[in-house]
C-alpha cells in the first residue's frame, strides 16, 4: 500500500551546503500492517511521514500510495491518507462536533455520511462527554482522541502517524495503541513513528531504523533483535545508532553485559 | 462534496471561528459601534459646550483709568445698539480700572485696552476724534482669545455706527433726516454680493460626502481586515493547525480562497459598520449643523448602494494583498511586521488623491489603490463615466487576482509552512526551481498584473512626449511595448522559471488546417468585429479621433504601418497573451476558464471602452485557435492579417473601404448585405476547420 523508492530530500540553507534530511530510503508498508521508523532526533522520520502526506516534495526518489505518486497525484494519495502527528493542532475556537464534520467536508463525504462517521468515531474514541466543549478547552488526551478521529474521518486505508501517544496519560495511551491495533485489524496499512520503543516493540510488525537520514536495519523485531544480538530493541537501537555505533548491521552482536542491562 | 464547494466549507467555517474571536469582535464591532459616535458625540459636544459656555462668559477688562473706562462702556453701549449685528456677540464684559494685563494664565483679567485719540497729520478734519483702540490679549489662553474676539467685534460694530452717524451728520443738512438715513445705508453699502450655488442638496451631500468617505473606507477597510488576514495565514501556521489543513485533499487555492473570501467579508463588514455608524452618528446627532453652517450635509439613502460598491473591490484588493503578504510569515509577529509596510504603501496613494486637483484620469486609472478612492469621489460626485468605472474595477480585479495568485504559491510552500524546511531562498532562487513546461497561474496573473501599468505608462507616455511625430511614436511604441515588455519579458521570466520555452509559447509547427483557417478568420474577422463594433455605444470623441488617425496615417508608407500596427502587435501580443498568459492559465481545470481570463485580460489592454466586447470576442478566437493548434503562429498570422488588411484598406484604399461599409462616413454604422453575408461565411468556415482539429490537452 505504500511504497518508497530511494526517497531523497535535501533543503537549502542559509549558508554552506544543502542540508541532506533523507537520504536514498526504501521500504514499504503492506495492507494490515503496522510499519515503525525509529531513529534520534533529526534522523529524518518527520520528513519522510510528511514527504508521504504530500506537504513536502522529494528531491528524488519517489513515494506512492495505492500506486498512486505522491508528487503526481498528490490530490489523488491525500484521499487515501489519514495523518497524525503530536503536534497537530485544532481549532481552539470548534468543537470536535463542529470540526470533525468541517474535515468530513473537505475530505468529499456527502453531510449524511460524515454525520453517521462522526457518531461512530465519537464512540469508538470514547468522545461523548466533550463532543461539545471548544477545543481550546480540552485536555491534551482529549485533543488526541479528537485528533485520531480527525485523522480517520473519511476512513482512509493508510494511515501516517508522528509520535501518536507523545505526551500523553497511560489511559489515553492504552486507549490509543488498541485503536491503532484495531486499524490494523481492518485492513489498514499503517506508518507510525515513535521515540517510545517499548511501545514499537509490542505494536509494529516490521521497524526500520532511520538515522543520519538513511535506513540502517529494517525488519521485523524478532530479527533486529536477532541480527544485534541484543534482547530488548531499545539495546539494539543504542547499539546501531548510539555514540560509537557501527555502520548498520556490521557492527557485532550485543555482549553479555548489553544483553544483561 | 464537490470540489469548488469545499471553498464554500472553509469560508462558513473560517467566518464562523474569526467571528468567535474577541479581538475580531472588537475591532470589527466594538470600535466602530460603541466608540466612534462616543468619541466623536463626546469631543464635538465639548468642544461646543467650551465655545458656547466661552462665549456667554463674562470677562474682566483692564483700563488705565476711570475716563477709559467710561469711553470703553460708551463704546460697547454704541454697539450693542446695532441690535442685530449684536445679537451673537454674547459675552458680556467687567471693565476695571488696573495698571496692565498680568502675565500669568490663569489671571482673573482677560484683556487690556488702552483708547487713545490719534491725531492725523495735517488740518483736524471737522467731526469727533478719531480713535485707536488697542486690545492686549494673551494668544494661548482661550479665555482670552475668546474676550478679545467678541470685544473687537463690538469694536468693529461701533467703528460702522459711527461712521453711518458722521455721514448722516454730514447729510442731514441738507436732506433731512430720512433721506439721510437712506444716502447713508447707499454710500456705505454700495455694493451687495449673494452667492447661490447651482448645486442640489444631494450634490452637496455627496461633494462632503466625497471628501472623507473614500479615506474611511481604506482606513476601515484596513483595520478590519489586518486581523484575521493574519490570524488566518501566520496565526494558523502557529497553532500547529496549518498542516492539519494541508493534508486534506483540498487544492491550495480553495483554501486561499476560502480564506480571502472571509478577510474580504470582515473587512466589507467593519467598513459597513464604520460608515453605518459614523453616517448615523452625524445624521442623528445633528451634528451636520456644526459642521458646516452653510453646507448641510445630506446623506441620501440611495449613496448607500454607491458606499458598498465602492467597499467590496477596495475589501477585495486589500484581503487579497494582506492574505498574500501574510502568507509568506510564519509567526503572527512576523507577519504583523509585514502587513505595516503594506498599510503605509496603501495609505499614500489614498491620502495623495484626495487632494482635489487630482481627476481620475490618464495614469491615476491604473494606480492600485489611488484609482479606488478616487472613484469612489467621483461616483458621489455622480461626475464619473462608465469607462472609469469599468476600468478601475477591472484593474482593480487583476492585482487582486495576482495578489491571490501570490498567496497561493507562497502559502503551499514548504519554506514557508515548516520553519524547519529550509530558507526562503528556496521560493526565489533560480537554483532551486524545477523545470517546469509552462507556467504557473500565479506567474501568468502576476506578469499581466505587473505588465498592465508598464504599458499604459508606456502608452501614455510616448503619447505625450512623441504624439506630434507619429511615426517615431509609432516605432517607439514598437520597440519598447510590442518587443520589449511583451517578447523579451515575459521570455526572461520563462527562463528564470525554468519553462520549456516551446510549451510556454506554443512555438511549434501547427498542423496546414489551422494555417487555413487563420487565414479565413484574418481575412474576415473584421466583419463580425465591425458588426459588433456598430452595436455598442458610439463614442464621437473617439470616432473624431479615430478619423484624424486615418488622415494622418494615410500619409505614411504601406509597409510601414503594415510593420508597426500589424506585424509588431500581432507578435508582441500572441507572444504574451496567447502565449505566456493563456499556457499558465490553462494549468488548472476548466477548458474554457484559461480562453476566457485571457481574453479579459487581452481586452482590458486595449484601454478603450467602446471597443472592448470586440477585443474580447477577437481575444477569444485568438486563444481558441492557439488551443485548438498548440501553437501561437497560426494566431500571429490571424492577428497580422486582420490589422494588416483593416489599416491598409482604410488609410490607402478609401474607395474600398466605402464600397465594403468601412469609410469615414459609415463608421460604426452596420455593414451592407453584400458584405455581411460573404464575410461571415468565411469566418463560420474558420471556424468549423478549427471545431475539427483535436484539441491539444495541456501536458500535466
Amino acid at each position: 500500500m505504500i511504497e518508497v523508492i530511494d526517497l531523497v530530500k535535501t533543503f537549502p540553507t542559509t549558508s554552506g551546503p544543502e542540508k541532506r534530511a533523507v537520504d536514498h530510503v526504501s521500504f514499504r508498508v503492506g495492507c494490515g500492517e503496522i510499519y515503525g521508523l525509529l531513529g534520534p532526533n533529526g534522523a529524518g522520520k518527520t520528513t519522510t511521514l510528511r514527504i508521504l502526506s504530500g506537504l513536502l516534495r522529494p528531491t528524488a526518489g519517489s513515494a506512492r500510495i495505492g500506486g498512486l505518486d505522491v508528487v503526481e497525484q498528490t490530490d489523488r494519495t491525500k484521499r487515501l491518507i489519514g495523518f497524525l502527528t503530536a503536534n497537530t493542532g485544532l481549532y481552539q475556537r470548534l468543537s470536535p462536533r463542529e470540526l470533525l464534520p468541517y474535515f468530513a467536508d473537505l475530505h468529499g463525504l456527502d453531510r449524511a455520511t460524515g454525520l453517521r462517521r462522526v457518531e461512530e468515531l465519537c464512540g469508538w474514541l470514547g468522545m461523548e462527554s466533550f463532543m461539545d466543549i471548544r477545543c481550546g478547552a480540552l485536555s491534551t488526551g482529549q485533543r488526541q482522541r479528537t485528533n485520531i478521529a480527525r485523522a480517520l474521518i473519511a476512513d482512509p486505508p493508510v494511515l501516517i502517524m508522528d509520535e501518536p501517544t507523545l505526551g500523553l496519560d497511560v489511559l489515553t495511551n492504552r486507549v490509543i495503541l488498541e485503536f491503532i491495533r484495531h486499524q490494523r485489524r481492518q485492513g489498514k496499512a499503517i506508518l507510525l513513528s515513535t521515540h517510545y520503543l517499548d511501545e514499537a516493540e509490542t505494536l509494529c510488525d516490521r521497524i526500520g531504523l532511520l538515522h543520519e537520514g538513511r535506513l540502517i536495519a529494517e525488519g521485523p523485531v524478532d530479527r533486529l533483535r536477532e541480527q544485534t544480538g541484543c534482547a530488548r530493541l531499545t539495546d539494539a537501537f543504542l547499539r546501531l545508532v548510539g555514540p560509537g555505533a557501527a555502520p548498520a548491521l556490521a557492527a557485532g552482536p550485543c555482549g553479555p553485559e548489553d544483553a544483561g542491562r | 462534496m464537490k470540489q469548488p464547494l469545499r471553498v464554500w466549507s472553509i469560508y462558513r467555517k473560517e467566518l464562523l471561528e474569526i467571528l468567535r474571536d474577541r479581538r475580531t469582535l472588537t475591532a470589527m464591532v466594538v470600535i466602530p459601534v460603541v466608540l466612534y459616535p462616543v468619541l466623536m458625540l463626546g469631543f464635538i459636544r465639548v468642544a461646543e459646550t467650551e465655545q458656547s459656555w466661552l462665549s456667554t462668559q463674562r470677562f474682566v477688562v483692564q483700563v488705565e483709568d476711570a475716563d477709559q473706562a467710561r469711553r470703553l462702556g460708551e463704546i460697547i453701549e454704541t454697539a450693542r445698539a446695532r441690535r442685530e449685528e449684536a445679537e451673537a456677540i454674547r459675552a458680556t464684559f467687567d471693565i476695571r480700572v488696573g495698571a496692565s494685563l498680568p502675565d500669568a494664565a490663569d489671571a482673573q483679567v482677560q484683556l487690556f485696552v488702552r483708547i487713545a485719540e490719534s491725531q492725523p497729520a495735517g488740518p483736524s478734519p471737522p467731526g469727533p476724534p478719531r480713535l485707536l483702540i488697542t486690545i492686549v490679549y494673551n494668544e494661548v489662553d482661550a479665555r482670552s482669545r475668546t474676550a478679545m474676539e467678541q470685544l473687537g467685534r463690538l469694536a468693529d460694530l461701533y467703528r460702522r455706527e459711527c461712521t453711518r452717524r458722521s455721514l448722516e451728520d454730514l447729510i442731514r443738512p441738507e436732506a433731512g433726516p430720512q433721506a439721510a438715513a437712506d444716502f447713508a445705508r447707499v454710500i456705505l453699502e454700495p455694493v451687495e454680493v449673494r452667492f447661490v450655488s447651482t448645486a442640489t442638496e444631494r450634490q452637496r451631500g455627496g461633494w462632503a460626502l466625497a471628501q472623507f468617505i473614500p479615506i474611511v473606507l481604506v482606513l476601515m477597510t484596513i483595520t478590519g481586515s489586518v486581523y484575521p488576514a493574519i490570524d488566518l495565514t501566520a496565526g494558523e501556521r502557529e497553532r500547529g493547525t496549518l498542516e492539519t489543513l494541508m493534508v486534506t485533499p483540498v487544492p491550495t487555492l480553495y483554501i486561499i480562497l476560502g480564506k480571502f473570501l472571509v478577510v474580504a467579508t470582515v473587512g466589507i463588514l467593519t467598513a459597513v459598520l464604520n460608515v453605518a455608524s459614523v453616517g448615523a452618528t452625524i445624521h442623528l446627532s445633528g451634528l451636520t449643523r456644526t459642521f458646516a453652517e452653510d453646507m448641510p450635509i445630506q446623506i441620501p439613502l440611495s449613496a448607500l448602494p454607491v458606499i458598498v460598491l465602492c467597499m467590496i473591490p477596495f475589501a477585495l484588493l486589500f484581503a487579497a494583498i494582506l492574505v498574500a503578504v501574510c502568507s509568506f510569515a510564519r509567526t503572527f509577529k512576523e507577519a504583523q511586521n509585514y502587513v505595516m509596510p503594506v498599510i503605509l504603501g496603501a495609505l499614500v496613494p489614498a491620502m495623495v488623491v484626495t487632494l482635489p486637483s487630482f481627476r481620475l484620469t490618464g495614469g491615476l486609472l491604473v494606480l492600485p489603490v489611488g484609482n479606488m478612492v478616487l472613484l469612489a469621489r467621483e461616483l458621489f460626485q455622480q461626475t464619473c463615466t462608465p469607462f472609469q468605472v469599468l476600468i478601475v474595477l477591472l484593474t482593480t480585479t487583476l492585482y487582486a487576482a495576482a495578489a491571490l495568485g501570490v498567496a497561493v504559491r507562497l502559502f503551499g510552500q514548504e519554506a514557508v509552512v515548516f520553519s524547519d524546511a529550509g530558507s526562503y531562498r528556496a521560493l526565489f532562487q533560480r537554483r532551486y526551481f524545477r523545470p517546469r513546461p509552462r507556467p504557473t497561474r500565479t506567474a501568468a496573473l502576476m506578469l499581466a498584473a505587473v505588465l498592465f501599468p508598464l504599458s499604459f505608462y508606456a502608452n501614455t507616455g510616448l503619447h505625450t512626449l512623441l504624439g506630434q511625430d507619429l511615426t517615431r511614436m509609432l516605432a517607439w511604441l514598437a520597440a519598447l511595448q510590442f518587443a520589449g515588455l511583451f517578447v523579451l519579458v515575459p521570455l526572461a521570466v520563462a527562463a528564470y522559471c525554468k519553462l520549456d520555452l516551446t510549451e510556454t509559447f506554443g512555438l511549434r509547427l501547427p498542423p496546414a488546417r489551422a494555417w487555413l483557417a487563420a487565414l479565413l478568420l484574418g481575412a474576415s474577422c473584421w466583419v463580425p468585429a465591425a458588426q459588433l463594433a456598430a452595436w455598442m455605444p458610439a463614442n464621437e470623441a473617439m470616432i473624431e479621433a479615430g478619423r484624424r488617425l486615418q488622415q494622418e496615417l494615410a500619409a505614411r508608407p504601406l509597409w510601414m504601418l503594415v510593420l508597426l500596427l500589424a506585424v509588431a502587435p500581432a507578435v508582441g501580443e500572441e507572444w504574451l497573451f496567447r502565449g505566456f498568459v493563456l499556457s499558465g492559465l490553462s494549468t488548472g481545470p476548466g477548458r474554457w476558464t484559461g480562453i476566457l481570463a485571457t481574453a479579459a485580460i487581452f481586452a482590458v489592454y486595449h484601454f478603450a471602452f467602446e471597443r472592448l466586447a470586440v477585443t474580447f470576442g477577437i481575444g477569444l478566437v485568438l486563444a481558441w485557435l492557439v488551443r485548438q493548434s498548440g501553437s501561437i503562429l497560426p494566431a500571429v498570422l490571424l492577428h497580422a492579417l486582420h490589422n494588416g488588411l483593416l489599416l491598409g484598406v482604410v488609410t490607402h484604399a478609401p474607395a474600398l473601404a466605402r464600397r465594403l461599409g468601412l469609410g469615414d462616413d459609415t463608421t460604426a454604422a452596420h455593414l451592407p448585405a453584400h458584405v455581411l453575408a460573404p464575410g461571415m461565411a468565411c469566418f463560420l468556415a474558420g471556424l468549423a476547420l478549427l471545431i475539427g482539429l483535436r484539441p491539444r490537452r495541456p501536458a500535466t
